[in-house]
């Protein structure tokens, strides 16, 4: 059952004086989704393109399905590694309408009917004679997707193809895209730049930075457990806070927390503070407060709010309340820490039971 | 991105595109190995009286034809970007339109116009005017190049001047400045990137031409090639000529492509091009509309209504030439023939420089592109060179003239095919290829049919060329064959001057054939260009 489909073995690749990929290592397991999510420049649309062949490598090793695809020896082109992608424009070929795109690798003879059945799977069967130009950008994308599994590919590499879509066709698309993969039992490599939308689409997710895999896990793992700042502030979206361990309490500006550690500590470290861990009410004695709104977002159900401390420290957080505070208002922020603390000491993470 | 840059260019497409070029290379590096091989003679033939003059004769006419096109352009484009002018889009689409009329044709027309018992002089005779300024030699030559070539400039610098920023001319006058003084100071020193680029292009469409000079009796080095070639036995002056006009256009062209690096400095602010201030030409503005108009009417109308008229002439008094059916079936022919064979050449060559930024690629466009600007006579000449001596069993057939066509016009199939492959979104390439087809198929199936308006572009352009070319066709032709150029030069050499015109007009409309074509495939096509 658990057979890996996409192998890469120390890969990278430089482009002129950037390195776009940096050694990374990864497996992909057959039927399974993982998101690939960074910044924009952290290289992980060339790491699809080298998989996808439309790149070499530098150095390393890659193996689809067990067979050796790139390597010192090998180099299999584009054309045979049975892979599809899905690129952020679509990319439809403009002159052919929508059957012809769907069908445009399949063998007229045998392929009516394949054609017919994708165009059903997309939900596409009334607009089927229309031309690319002729559809909505969604359309297009389930065109793409369907003209890319009529060629029975073992893997499916999108690259960010819903960043082009508005916000409430997105999410539509992205259930119905990870349904028909799942029934299809597709492998696939999902990159973009939207955590929630790689937490949604991947079982596994890895986090990408300067061409590098900060971390690679299931989402719900990588958002509680993050082994590094840029993960905990990048996908988490949590804040990093200047702390003092003292003996056995940790001593942060807002807060001291009881740790459960042997022997005693003597350091300081920069802890993580989730928004839904830090409680914010409006301040009226100058005793109490210890900081000040900087910006409110109304969230629908939740208000984001911006707080700096009177350290000058900055926290983003998240209450659920009906009545908004102000930006400007004193405030008086709390933390409430969960079972367990992650703090980084030098970047190294360390993780302390709550005593 | 870094769009392919890694990836090699496919041997596909290099093996042809190099062989091309390499093909394309070969007559006129023969042209230079032959004769620097013989030195002495070279040397011997070379520093002579005669040659001197021809360089004198020639820089004379490229410098007289230059600065008057300049005159003629600034002052137009002054007009039109300067004033409130009435016909604005009147006049602006029709000044750059003498561009279409071929070399001969102009000088054709001046020598019926103005020569010895022209029209003019006819009608001046009752006056007692017997004799006017003789227009053969330097006078007319330069007549007809200037205005065939000033809209060279025109239309560089016509953009140009609508490109300045109105915002300069308001705060170099509220530092003080006069109007001129501006002018001259600021607006002018900006303007020269594009009056030199134009100029460029009026400087070797004049050491080029072979038509007008020809026609005209004046001794360039095109003209004094061609009687050398005709008259001598011994062709080393011809090429000893021939290589000084090869490398006086390389110079040319290397230091053109070295100051369009450095144009994008001189780049001014597009923005607010609407709220210009324009002079009020009020009581003006009738003289300002003859000057226009008379620029119009030498090089345009005039030439056109007597060709026409004299065709007609020709037409009722039955002096039709007897084999223009198959002079014109000849001109198509070639011209179709050419058309396509700077397809098969020049595809690959255009596929490697839109596609691929390496070093090869732009080497291989810029070599290709030694063929556009050296002159049609020097390609001829060394293609009879290196026909007589290599490839004597295709020398003077037609298949020989289509080779040398073929040399002289592929960039601008190439230039035309290359930017319509740049509108075409990688990614759509890349799909293709990822659905298995190969790279021929997706040649085929995607980049082909997307870039057709593209590559019918390129090919009535290429077509356009081959039907007024001259010199080329005048060598390399085989003995008993004509275009409707050669006849209609031919013809007017013998002052045949009804037949010339016959030719010349039919030139003329089998010319605007494509320009059908073109509208009904962008039509069809424009939807989804659009859609990226």
């Amino acid at each position: 059952m658990d057979t890996l489909q996409i192998e890469l073995k120390s890969i990278s690749k430089r482009f002129g004086d950037t390195q776009a990929v940096n050694n990374i290592t990864l497996k992909v397991k057959k039927g399974s989704i993982l998101s690939v999510v960074g910044p924009s420049g952290c290289g992980k649309t060339t790491l699809l393109r080298l998989i996808a062949g439309f790149e070499n490598p530098d150095q390393g090793e890659l193996l689809i399905g067990g067979t050796p695809i790139w390597d010192q020896v090998n180099n299999v082109p584009v054309q045979k590694r049975n892979t599809g992608m899905i690129f952020q424009d679509g990319a439809l070929f403009p002159h052919l309408d929508v059957q012809q795109n769907i069908g445009f690798a399949i063998n007229k003879d045998e392929g009516e009917n394949s054609v017919n059945s994708l165009i059903e799977l997309v939900g596409l069967k009334e607009k089927k004679t229309r031309m690319p130009h002729e559809l909505s950008g969604g359309e297009q994308q389930r065109v793409a997707l369907a003209r890319s599994l009529a060629t029975n590919p073992s893997t499916l590499l999108l690259d960010e193809p819903f960043s082009n879509l508005d916000i409430q066709i997105r999410k539509d698309i992205r259930t119905e895209v990870k349904d028909i993969l799942k029934s299809y039992n597709m492998t696939a490599i999902f990159v973009t730049h939207d955590q929630q939308e790689a937490a949604e689409m991947g079982d596994q997710i890895a986090i990408m930075k300067d061409g590098q895999i900060e971390q690679i896990g299931d989402p719900e793992e990588v958002y509680t457990n993050p082994t590094t700042e840029f993960t905990a502030t990048f996908f988490s979206q949590a804040n990093m806070v200047n702390c003092d361990i003292d003996k056995k309490k940790l001593k942060t500006f807002i807060s001291e927390t009881d740790l459960d550690i042997d022997g005693d500590l003597n350091r300081n470290m920069r802890v993580l503070m989730y928004p839904h861990q830090l409680k914010i009410e409006p301040s009226s004695s100058s005793e109490e407060k210890n900081g000040i709104v900087k910006k409110r977002i109304f969230q629908g159900n939740t208000h984001g709010y911006t707080v700096e401390l009177e350290n000058k420290e900055i926290i983003d957080l998240i209450q659920i309340e009906r009545v908004p505070i102000q930006p400007g208002s004193p405030v008086k922020v709390t933390y409430l820490p969960g079972e367990f603390v992650i703090c980084f000491d030098k970047g190294v993470q360390k993780t302390f039971k709550v005593g | 991105m870094n769009d392919n840059v890694s990836i090699k260019i496919p041997r596909v497409l290099l093996i042809p595109a190099a062989s091309v070029v390499l093909l394309s290379l070969l007559p006129i590096g023969y042209l230079f190995i032959r004769t620097f091989g013989s030195l002495p003679d070279l040397i011997s033939v070379l520093f002579r009286l005669q040659v001197l003059l021809i360089i004198i004769k020639t820089a004379l006419l490229v410098v007289t034809v230059c600065l008057s096109c300049i005159l003629i352009a600034l002052i137009s484009c002054w007009i039109i970007t300067r004033t409130d002018i009435k016909f604005k889009p009147i006049w602006s689409g029709m000044l750059p339109m003498p561009l279409v009329v071929p070399s001969y044709v102009g000088a054709f027309i001046i020598i019926i116009v103005l020569g010895p018992k022209g029209i003019v002089q006819k009608a001046l005779e009752p006056f007692g005017i017997s004799n006017l300024p003789d227009i053969y030699g330097f006078e007319g030559a330069w007549l007809t190049l200037t205005f065939l070539c000033y809209p060279y400039i025109f239309l560089t610098l016509k953009s140009a001047m609508e490109n300045i920023d109105p915002a300069l001319q308001e705060i170099a006058q509220s530092s003080g400045y006069s109007y001129w003084k501006y002018f001259l100071k600021i607006e002018l020193p900006l303007l020269r990137p594009s009056i030199t680029s134009g100029s460029m292009l009026v400087i070797l469409y004049t050491l080029s031409d072979f038509g007008a000079v020809s026609l005209l009796r004046y001794q360039t080095f095109t003209w004094s090639i061609y009687l050398q070639y005709q008259a001598a036995f011994d062709r080393t002056l011809a090429a000893g000529l021939s290589l000084i006009l090869a490398t006086i256009v390389i110079s040319i062209l290397y230091f053109e492509s070295n100051t369009r690096k450095n144009r994008n400095y001189y780049r001014t602010n597009a923005r607010a091009s609407q709220s210009k201030p324009l002079f009020h030409l009020n009581e003006w503005q009738i003289p300002a509309s003859m000057l226009l108009g008379s620029i119009l009417l030498i090089g345009l109308i005039i030439p056109l209504f007597f060709l026409v008229y004299l065709a007609f002439q020709g037409f009722i008094t039955d002096q039709i030439p007897k084999n223009i059916l198959s002079l014109s079936i000849n001109s198509l022919t070639v011209s179709i023939v050419t058309a396509i064979s700077t397809f098969g050449a020049g595809s690959s060559i255009a596929l490697i420089t839109a596609k691929y930024k390496h070093k090869i690629a732009i080497l291989l466009e810029n070599t290709s592109y030694i063929g556009f600007g050296i002159p049609g006579i020097v390609i001829a000449l060394s293609l009879v060179f290196f026909g007589a001596n290599y490839a004597s069993l295709l020398y003077q057939t037609i298949p020989f003239l289509i080779f040398g066509y073929t040399i002289m016009f592929m960039p601008a199939l190439i230039g035309a095919f290359k930017s319509s492959l740049l509108t075409v979104n990688p990614r759509i390439e890349e799909s293709s290829k990822i659905l298995g087809e190969s790279e021929l198929g997706t040649f085929r199936r995607i980049l082909l049919p997307l870039t057709s308006p593209g590559i019918y572009h390129g090919m009535s352009l290429v077509f356009l060329l081959t039907i007024k070319e001259l010199p080329v066709t005048l060598i390399l032709g085989p003995l008993d064959f004509g275009t409707l150029a050669t006849a209609l030069w031919n013809a007017s050499e013998e002052a045949f001057f009804l037949e010339a015109a016959i030719s010349g007009v039919l030139i003329i409309v089998l010319s605007i054939i494509p320009i059908f074509g073109l509208n009904k495939l962008t039509n069809e096509r424009s939807l989804w260009i659009h859609y990226k």
